[in-house]
């Protein structure tokens, strides 16, 4: 995945959109769109709300273009506005409402990956992985994703959530603990398997 | 006894660790294994295919050209007109309230840059309250600030729908030749998509905020 590391923006082209050349700021959207929306997808769970998060970020990045200067981080500026529109939609009353009307899904079972060394096996498997996503509480995704994909320190989510970073470690902590339950990846250790001289 | 999946992580990220972990992690299979899962996990999730937009969405971002507003920096003077503004428009709107009674006021403002003033009434104290109202929405109206050059489409749209509807209201309230019922139910209706907009356009503005 490319992502917002590939989103880079040539210094002409900024100062175009700048200008207020629309054209300009189409060429733009075309190399932040897609990270965006992934983020979207990924953090929210919802393609209408990662439409929601693309819309907001896309007018944000038009109307405070001209106060940007680092054309360089074109693509950490432009991940930094859709992550914290995705935070806002995960604060935000009605998704919180829509969240509690869903079933706990604490005891659901192992979600079956594809097996095998055949070609379908990678797209099952990524698929496993998705639906295992989906099945975790919108925060401990959120979490994961910032921490696990996008690269974010628990200090960093914790000040983005206005959290603690002991918060965001128990978030991740958690989620993988689930993740490893929906995947059916957990081991059968119950005892310490020592090497020798310690353990 | 194991590491915790927080130490696992924390050995995954090669972040410190307390030392007796350390040495369980270093020395237990069974728990260099799950980081060894941890990370192949992370990996996984790291190569999920990105997702690409609907391809039409673009178009529901820009309505309105942006002008040469972008490259002008807003200075500290506007932002407290902007405040000011504001503060009337909502202390106009909560004053408004289905009890309201008094004369008309006159009408002496000057059009708004999104709907004509309130007509004249065809027979006078026909609908006092209303009129009022209605005059009142357009003194809010006329506080709040300009509409920001790029918004979202589907406000735009409603915006322009709520307009066109005053505009087809005020035709017929300008057309003289109505019974007291239809006027009372023009005026009605007009008081009504003028709260509206209103309230749409201040959600517009402080969305751009």
């Amino acid at each position: 995945m490319a992502g917002f590391s590939d989103c880079r923006a040539d210094p002409a082209m900024l100062a175009r959109a700048r200008r207020g050349d629309m054209k300009a700021h189409e060429v733009l959207y075309a190399s932040y769109g897609t990270p965006v929306y992934t983020l979207g997808v990924r953090m929210l769970g919802e393609p209408a709300l990662a439409e929601e998060v693309l819309q907001d970020t896309c007018i944000e990045v038009i109307r405070n273009l001209a106060d940007f200067r680092e054309d360089d981080a074109f693509g950490g500026w432009v991940k930094r506005i859709a992550v914290n529109k995705c935070l806002a939609h995960l604060r935000s009353a009605w998704h919180r409402k829509a969240q509690s009307l869903e079933p706990a899904g604490d005891d659901a079972p192992a979600l079956q990956p594809a097996s095998g060394d055949d070609p379908a096996s990678a797209v099952g498997d990524g698929q496993a992985l998705e639906r295992a996503l989906a099945e975790l509480s919108p925060t401990a995704r959120a979490v994961v994703w910032l921490y696990d994909v996008e690269g974010y320190t628990h200090q960093e989510i914790a000040d983005l959530m206005g959290k603690t970073v002991s918060f965001s470690k128990s978030q991740l902590s958690r989620a993988h603990e689930r993740l490893r339950t929906l995947l059916g990846e957990e081991q059968e250790v119950s005892v310490c398997t020592p090497l020798p001289s310690s353990c | 006894m194991h590491a915790t999946t927080e130490q696992l992580l924390s050995a995954r990220d090669g972040t410190s660790l307390p030392p007796a972990a350390e040495q369980h992690i270093a020395a237990c299979a069974a728990c260099r294994g799950e980081v060894q899962r941890l990370r192949s996990l992370q990996a996984r999730m790291k190569a999920m295919p990105e997702i690409r937009p609907p391809h039409d969405l673009w178009q529901t971002v820009a309505v309105n050209a942006v002008t040469t507003r972008a490259a002008r920096r807003v200075p500290w003077a506007a932002i407290t007109g902007f405040a000011a503004s504001f503060a009337l428009a909502m202390v106009l709107i909560l004053r408004m309230g289905p009890e309201v009674t008094g004369d008309p006021v006159a009408n002496s403002g000057n059009p708004t840059d999104v709907v004509a003033s309130t007509p004249a009434p065809a027979r006078e104290a026909v609908t006092p309250d209303l009129l009022q109202r209605s005059q009142r929405l357009e003194a809010a109206l006329r506080a709040l600030p300009a509409a920001p050059s790029v918004t979202r489409a589907s406000t735009a749209m409603t915006i322009a729908d709520l307009e066109d509807q005053l505009m087809l209201v005020d035709a017929r309230l300008s057309s003289g030749q109505l019974t007291p019922q239809q006027e009372e139910t023009l005026w009605r209706h007009r008081v009504r998509l003028m709260d509206s907009l209103v309230r749409l356009r201040y959600v517009q503005i402080n969305d751009a905020r």
